[in-house]
C-alpha cells in the first residue's frame, strides 16, 4: 500500500495477521551472529540498572522537595483553621476577605515542575484537602475555560466519590466528562460545596464517605493550583481571582502559584487592585544546581551504580544542563541514552554490573566474547606490559584470560572504591581555596579528575601550594571532614588513609599544647620588623626587604609548618595514588561510556545549521571533487538546490524570478562548456529551476510574495 | 513534461490571482483535488519512473565494479572499493544526458543508489522473510559483513567507522551520508523497540527528502506492528484527521468526540488500559503547514509522551523547532538524528500551494464564487464587503494575507492562535 495520495494525508497499517507480534525491546538487542543468551543477559542488566536509578532519582526528587511540600502543607492548613474560626472578629473579616496564596519559586527548569506537582497534590490529598486542582496555563485560555476546569475537577471528583457508593442519582452517571454542560459558574461551585459539606456534616451518611471527608474536617479548603501562572493570560487571572475573592466567604480558596521567574511576576501580572485582594506568602523551592549535585553525588559519584560515565560524555551532559535548560530531568534523559547506548553497542557490557555477578560473568564468558575482550585497546595495553609468557596465555589460553579478567575487574572494583572518597576529601580540602583553582564543585574536580592526571595540572598545582600555606585550624576542620567523609567508606585502603589522617589531627592538636615553647622564637621575628618601619629611605628598605626575604629562606621551620607539609604531601600521595584516570586502567570500556559525540548529536542537535551547511558547502557531505569549491565559488555540479541557494544569498529582500533563472541556468550550463553569452534556457533547466526553487520555500528560505510581480521574498539573513 | 514547462515559464503573473483563498469550501477542495492526478503529479510519476531505470543500471554497474575489486585487510583501505564506487556513482550522476533525463537533482542518482543499498544493511536486523522482499543485491553483503566485522574494538561499531572515515581525508565518498542513512536505520530499529521501554521520540533532521528513507524503515521494520503514515506536508491534513485515524481505525471505536482533547484523553486511556498494543507514528514534516499550530503540536506531544505510543518524525523547515518549548519538547523526548540526503521534495512540493503547480486562481475563483451562492442575501452583503476591503488593501505593505491565508507560518502560527482565542473568549460566564 502507497503513503502518497492526494486526497488523504493519513494512512492506517496494521499487521495482516490478528496477532500482533510484540516484540520485546530485548529481541533488537541482539545481532543475528551473536548468541543471544548474553545479549538477553545485558539488555535485563540495562533494565535493571535503569529502574534501580529511576528508583533513585524518584526518592532523591521526593528527598528534596519534602521539606518545601511540608511548608506549604502547613500553609494549606493553617490557612483552613483561619476559615474555620467564625469569629466576627473586625480583623478576621479584614483578613478573610483575602485569598491566601502561595507563591512558589520554582526555578526556570519548567520540565522539572510537573514532579514536583505531582507530588505536593498527593501530599495535599492525603493531609489536608480532598479538593485539589492543578490548572494549566494550555487548559486555560479563557475564563470560561478555567472555570469549566475547575468544575469538572472538583465535582469530577465528588461524583466519583459517590459512585463508589451507590449509584441512587442518575446524576452519577455523568461521571468526569458531563453529557450536558453544567452550567459553569462560581454559584454552581458554592451550591455544590455546600451540599458537599453538609452532606459530610450533617446527615451522618455511609461509612465510605466519613472516612474520605471526616479526616479533613469541617470545611475542608479547595486548593487551586496555577502549575506556570506566567503563561496564564493576565486577564483571565485577574477575573478569576476577582470572582473568586466574591466567594471567599463560602468557598475556602487557597491559591498555589508556581512561579518560574521571580515572584515579582505577580506584580507585573495583577494590578494592584487584585492583586490587594491575595494574603501572598513567598515560598523557595530548592535551586535546580543543589537538585544536579544531589543527583551526581547519588548516581554518578557512587559505587553503587556500576555504569560510568567518562570525562567527556559527562562533560557534555553538563553542559547542556548549565548552558541549556537546567532541567535535571533531561540530564537523567541523557544518562538514560547513554546507558542505552553503553549497552546496545557495547557487547561486554554484560559485565557492567555489581562485584559478584561482574566476576560470575566473566567465568562464563564465550569464546567470542573472550576476543572481544582481547580486543579492547585497554586490555592490549595490559597484555604488552606482561612478560612473553604471559601474554601468549594471554592471547591463547581462555580460561586463563577469564581468571585475569576476574582480578582486572575486581581492580576496577577496587578503583572506585577508593576513588569516591578520595576524590571527596580532596574537594573538601580544596573548595574553600581562595579563587577555587580546583573548583566550587565537585562534579568539576571530577570531571577534571576523570580526563587527564589531575595532579599534573597547573590548577592541581596552584591548589596546593594554597594549601600549603593554610592556617591550622581550617586544616583540622577539613582533615575532621575528610575523616567523617572515609568513615562512611569502607575498605582496608581507605581505612589506612584515615588512620593516617587521625594520626595527623592528634599531632595538630598537641601541637597546640607545645606551641607555648615557641613564643619565644616568634618574639625573634619581630625584631627586624620593628627596625623596618623606623626607616623611610628607599634605598634602605629595598635592602632590608630582600633580607628579610633570605631570612624567611633560611628559616627553619617550625614544626606546625613541617607537620604541615607533611600532612599535605601525604594528601598530594594518595591524590596521585588513587585519583588515577580510569583510562589507565585495563577493561575501563566496560563499564565506562565514552561516545560523547553521540550524546551530543542526539540530544542537542543543530538543524538549522545542518541543512545550512548542507546547501552551502555539500562537499561536506557529498565529498566529491568537483563539489570542493574554494571561496565563493559555485561549483556547476552541485545540486540544484545548492545552487540557488547560493544564487539567493546575493540577493536582498525581494528577489526577481527572472534575474534568478537567467544566473541559474548561467551557472548550470556552465559544465556543458558552452560559453555562450546568454544561456539557453531550455525547459529541462526551467523545470529544474522551478523546483529547486519551490524546494527552498518548502524548507522555508524564500516565500511567494504579492508584493512585487514575478517575485519573492527572502527570509533570512547573513550569509551562512 | 510539456505541463511543467508550460506552467514553469514566466507566466507568473497568474501567482497574483491564484492567491490562497482557495480554502474557502471544502466541496471545491475535493474538487480540485481529484482534476490534480491528472495536471501536475503525473509528472512526478513519470519523473520517478525514469530515474529508479537509470539507478537500477547505474547500481547493478557499481556493484559488478565493486566486487572485481581485491578486499584488503586494513580498515582504511576497506573502503577503496567503495570510493571506486563512488567515482562511478560521480560520473554518472553527472553524466549529462542521464542526468537531464532523470531530471533530479545531481546527486539523485547517487541518492537512489543509496536507498537501494540501505535495506541491504538493514537485513541484519529485520525478518528474513522482509529481506527477501527487499531484495537487496546479494553481492553487497559479503562487502558490507567484511566492513563492519573488520571494526573490531566494542565501540560502537559506526562511530568507529565514522573516525575512520576522517581519517582517510578524501576517501570519504558519499559514504557518509550513505553511512548516516544505514547508521540511523540500523539505530532506529533498535531504538524504536527500546522506545517502548524507555519513551524516546525520534526527529530527522537535514536537507532532502526523508520520506523514502523512512518508508524503507517502515517496510522493514514496521510490517508487523500497527502503524500510521501521516503527511505532514499534505495542505489538508487535520488533528482532527490523525486522532479519528487512531480512534477510528486502529482502536476500533465509532463515536464521535467533542473536541479533540476529549479525543486525545480517550486514546491515552485505551493505550494505559491496554500496554500491549504498541502504535507507532511515523510523521512526514511533523513541520508541515498544518500541523504547526501549537494546538496540534501539544496534542501530538501528548500522544508521544504515552509510553506505548511511538512518533518517529523528520523535519525540513529551517525554523521548525520553535513549534517545540520545553515542555513539549520533553513531552516528545525528541532524538535528533542528522539524516542529509539531498533527495529532492518530490512528494512535498507537490500539492497546489506549492510554486510547482500552476497557480491559475481558478480554484480561488471558483471557491469564492460557491461560497457567495450558498450564503443567504444578508450575509452576501456581508461578504461582498469583506471582498473589497481585501481588495483595497491588497497593495498595503502593512497589511498582510494573513486573514486569508489558511497556512500560518511556522514562526507566527502558535503566537497568533493564542491571540485570536484570547480575544474571543467570553468576559463574564457567570453572568449566564
Amino acid at each position: 500500500m502507497t503513503t502518497s495520495s492526494v486526497s488523504k494525508g493519513c494512512f492506517v497499517f496494521k499487521p495482516a495477521s490478528k496477532k500482533q507480534r510484540i516484540l520485546s525491546a530485548g529481541d533488537y538487542f541482539h545481532d543475528e551472529d551473536e548468541e543471544s543468551a548474553s545479549s538477553k543477559l545485558r539488555f535485563e542488566t540495562l533494565q535493571s540498572l535503569w529502574q534501580q536509578i529511576k528508583l533513585e532519582t524518584d526518592s532523591i526528587q521526593e528527598e528534596l522537595n519534602k521539606n518545601i511540600l511540608d511548608s506549604l502543607a502547613e500553609f494549606a492548613r493553617t490557612s483552613t483553621t483561619f476559615f474555620r474560626s467564625k469569629t466576627d472578629e473586625w480583623t478576621f473579616r479584614m483578613r478573610s476577605s483575602e485569598i491566601p496564596t502561595a507563591a512558589l519559586v520554582l526555578g526556570v527548569n519548567v520540565t522539572d515542575h510537573n514532579m514536583t506537582f505531582q507530588n505536593l497534590c498527593e501530599l495535599l490529598h492525603q493531609s489536608v484537602t480532598p479538593y485539589v486542582v492543578g490548572l494549566d496555563a494550555k487548559d486555560c485560555p479563557s475564563l470560561k475555560h478555567t472555570l469549566q476546569k475547575l468544575l469538572l475537577h472538583l465535582m469530577g471528583y465528588h461524583l466519583s466519590v459517590e459512585e463508589d457508593e451507590e449509584e441512587t442519582q442518575p446524576k452519577a452517571n455523568i461521571s468526569g466528562i458531563p453529557k450536558k454542560r453544567i452550567q459553569c459558574s462560581i454559584a454552581t461551585l458554592c451550591e455544590w460545596y455546600q451540599t458537599v459539606t453538609k452532606d459530610s456534616n450533617v446527615l451522618s451518611p455511609s461509612k465510605k464517605r466519613k472516612s474520605t471527608l471526616g479526616k479533613f474536617g469541617q470545611n475542608p479548603p479547595i486548593v487551586v493550583i496555577f502549575k506556570d501562572l506566567e503563561s496564564f493570560t493576565s486577564k483571565v487571572l485577574q477575573d478569576f481571582i476577582i470572582i473568586c475573592s466574591q466567594y471567599i466567604h463560602q468557598l475556602p480558596f487557597i491559591f498555589i502559584f508556581g512561579i518560574a521567574t521571580s515572584p515579582a511576576t505577580v506584580h507585573r501580572m495583577l494590578p494592584h487592585s487584585v492583586s490587594s485582594l491575595l494574603c501572598i506568602e513567598l515560598f523557595q523551592s530548592l535551586s535546580c544546581t543543589k537538585h544536579l549535585t544531589t543527583v551526581m553525588d547519588k548516581l554518578i559519584l557512587t559505587t553503587s551504580f556500576p555504569f560510568k560515565l567518562n570525562g567527556k560524555a559527562l562533560q557534555v551532559l553538563l553542559s547542556i544542563f548549565l548552558f541549556h535548560d537546567f532541567s535535571v530531568r533531561n540530564f537523567i534523559k541523557g544518562l538514560q541514552l547513554s546507558l542505552m547506548e553503553h549497552f546496545y553497542n557495547q557487547p561486554l557490557s554484560v559485565l557492567c554490573c555489581d562485584k559478584h555477578k561482574a566476576s560470575k560473568r566473566a567465568q562464563m564468558l564465550s569464546s567470542e566474547e573472550c576476543e572481544n575482550v582481547r580486543q579492547l585497546p585497554s586490555f592490549m595495553r595490559y597484555v604488552e606490559n606482561q612478560e612473553p609468557d604471559e601474554q601468549v596465555k594471554l592471547l591463547t589460553d581462555d580460561h586463563h584470560l577469564k581468571e585475569v579478567v576476574q582480578q582486572l575487574l575486581k581492580q576496577l572494583h577496587l578503583y572506585h572504591k577508593n576513588y569516591y572518597p578520595v576524590l571527596r576529601c580532596l574537594h573538601v580540602l580544596t573548595s574553600s581555596l581562595p579563587k577555587y583553582p580546583l573548583g566550587k564543585q565537585i562534579r568539576e574536580l571530577h570531571s577534571m579528575c576523570l580526563e587527564r592526571n589531575v595532579w599534573e595540572t597547573e590548577e592541581y598545582k596552584s591548589a596546593f601550594q594554597l594549601l600549603r600555606l593554610m592556617a591550622k585550624d581550617e586544616l583540622l576542620t577539613a582533615f575532621t571532614k575528610c575523616i567523617e567523609i572515609l568513615t562512611y567508606a569502607k575498605g582496608k585502603v581507605i581505612n589506612e588513609v584515615q588512620e593516617k589522617l587521625e594520626t595527623f589531627v592528634k599531632l595538630f592538636q598537641e601541637l597546640d599544647n607545645i606551641s607555648l615553647d615557641y613564643k619565644e622564637d616568634d618574639g625573634e621575628d619581630t625584631s627586624p620588623q620593628k627596625g623596618f618601619q623606623q626607616k623611610t629611605d628607599l634605598f634602605h628598605l629595598q635592602k632590608t626587604l630582600l633580607e628579610m626575604k633570605e631570612l624567611k629562606k633560611n628559616k627553619k621551620l617550625n614544626k606546625f609548618e613541617m607537620l604541615r607539609l607533611e600532612a599535605i604531601d601525604f594528601i598530594d600521595h594518595i591524590v596521585k595514588k588513587h585519583l588515577l584516570p580510569p583510562e589507565y586502567l585495563a577493561l575501563h570500556e566496560v563499564v565506562y561510556y565514552s561516545c560523547s559525540g553521540t550524546l551530543r548529536k542526539h540530544l542537542n542537535a543543530a538543524p538549522r545549521t545542518a541543512i545550512q551547511t548542507a546547501l552551502n558547502n555539500p562537499y561536506k557531505y557529498l565529498p566529491n571533487e568537483s563539489l570542493q569549491s574554494d571561496g565563493g565559488a559555485i561549483s556547476s555540479t552541485a545540486p540544484d538546490i545548492c545552487i540557488a541557494y547560493k544564487l539567493h544569498l546575493e540577493c536582498g529582500r525581494l528577489i526577481n524570478l527572472f534575474d534568478w533563472l537567467e544566473a541559474f541556468a548561467t551557472v548550470v550550463s556552465a559544465t556543458e562548456g558552452n560559453d555562450t553569452e546568454s544561456p539557453v534556457i531550455d525547459d529541462v533547466k526551467h523545470a529544474r529551476f522551478i523546483r529547486a526553487v519551490s524546494e527552498l520555500e518548502f524548507v522555508g528560505f524564500v516565500k511567494p510574495t504579492k508584493k512585487k510581480t514575478d517575485h519573492v521574498a527572502r527570509l533570512t539573513w547573513g550569509g551562512c | 513534461m510539456e505541463v511543467r514547462s508550460e506552467r514553469a515559464s514566466p507566466r507568473k503573473r497568474h501567482l497574483e490571482n491564484g492567491s490562497k483563498k482557495s480554502h474557502a469550501s471544502e466541496g471545491e477542495e475535493a474538487n480540485e483535488k481529484e482534476t490534480l492526478p491528472s495536471r501536475c503529479p503525473v509528472t512526478a510519476r513519470r519523473v520517478l519512473e525514469v530515474r529508479f531505470v537509470g539507478d537500477e543500471n547505474v547500481i547493478d554497474h557499481i556493484f559488478d565494479k565493486g566486487e572485481g575489486l581485491p578486499l584488503n585487510k586494513t580498515a582504511v583501505n576497506e573502503f577503496h572499493p567503495e570510493e571506486q564506487l563512488n567515482e562511478e556513482l560521480g560520473s554518472c550522476a553527472y553524466d549529462e544526458r542521464e542526468y537531464l533525463s532523470a531530471l533530479g537533482t545531481g546527486a539523485a542518482a547517487s541518492e537512489m543508489a543509496e536507498l537501494a543499498r540501505t535495506p541491504s544493511r538493514n537485513v541484519r536486523f529485520s525478518d528474513p522473510h522482509s529481506s527477501e522482499e527487499l531484495g537487496s543485491p546479494p553481492k553487497v553483503r559479503p562487502l558490507l559483513a567484511y566492513v563492519v566485522g573488520s571494526s573490531d574494538c566494542g565501540e560502537s561499531v559506526v562511530e568507529e567507522r565514522f573516525t575512520d572515515l576522517d581519517f582517510a581525508d578524501d576517501a570519504v565518498i558519499f559514504a557518509e551520508s550513505m553511512e548516516a542513512l544505514i547508521w540511523v536505520l540500523e539505530r532506529l530499529s533498535e531504538e524504536s523497540e527500546c522506545l517502548g521501554l524507555f519513551g524516546f521520540s525520534i526527529v530527522l533532521y537535514g536537507l532532502g527528502s526523508k520520506r523514502a528513507l523512512l518508508e524503507s524503515f517502515r517496510n522493514s521494520m514496521l510490517t508487523n506492528m500497527v502503524h500510521l503514515v501521516i503527511n505532514g506536508f499534505f495542505p489538508s491534513i487535520t488533528i482532527k484527521s490523525i486522532l479519528s485515524a487512531i480512534t477510528g481505525d486502529v482502536l476500533d471505536y465509532e463515536g464521535s468526540f467533542r473536541n479533540p482533547l476529549d479525543q486525545t484523553s480517550f486514546i491515552l486511556e485505551a493505550l494505559k488500559k491496554d500496554p500491549a498494543l504498541h502504535i507507532f507514528l511515523i510523521i512526514h514534516n511533523i513541520d508541515g503547514p498544518m500541523l504547526r499550530g501549537e494546538k496540534t503540536q501539544q496534542i501530538l506531544a501528548q500522544l508521544a509522551a504515552a509510553p506505548n505510543l511511538h512518533v518517529i518524525a523528520s523535519i525540513d523547515h529551517i525554523n521548525a523547532p520553535l513549534a517545540w518549548d520545553q515542555s513539549k519538547m520533553s513531552l516528545f523526548n525528541w532524538l535528533w538524528y542528522e539524516t542529509t540526503t539531498y533527495q529532492p521534495y518530490v512528494e512535498e512540493t507537490s500539492y497546489e500551494n506549492s510554486l510547482l503547480v500552476q497557480q491559475s486562481g481558478a480554484l480561488a475563483l471558483s471557491s469564492l464564487t460557491h461560497v457567495m451562492r450558498s450564503l443567504t442575501p444578508n450575509a452576501r452583503g456581508i461578504f461582498q464587503l469583506l471582498a473589497e476591503f481585501q481588495l483595497q488593501n491588497k497593495d498595503n505593505p502593512s497589511y498582510t494575507d494573513q486573514p486569508m491565508n489558511p497556512h500560518p507560518k511556522a514562526t507566527s502560527g502558535p503566537q497568533k492562535t493564542a491571540n485570536i482565542t484570547s480575544s474571543s473568549s467570553p468576559q463574564d460566564p457567570t453572568s449566564s
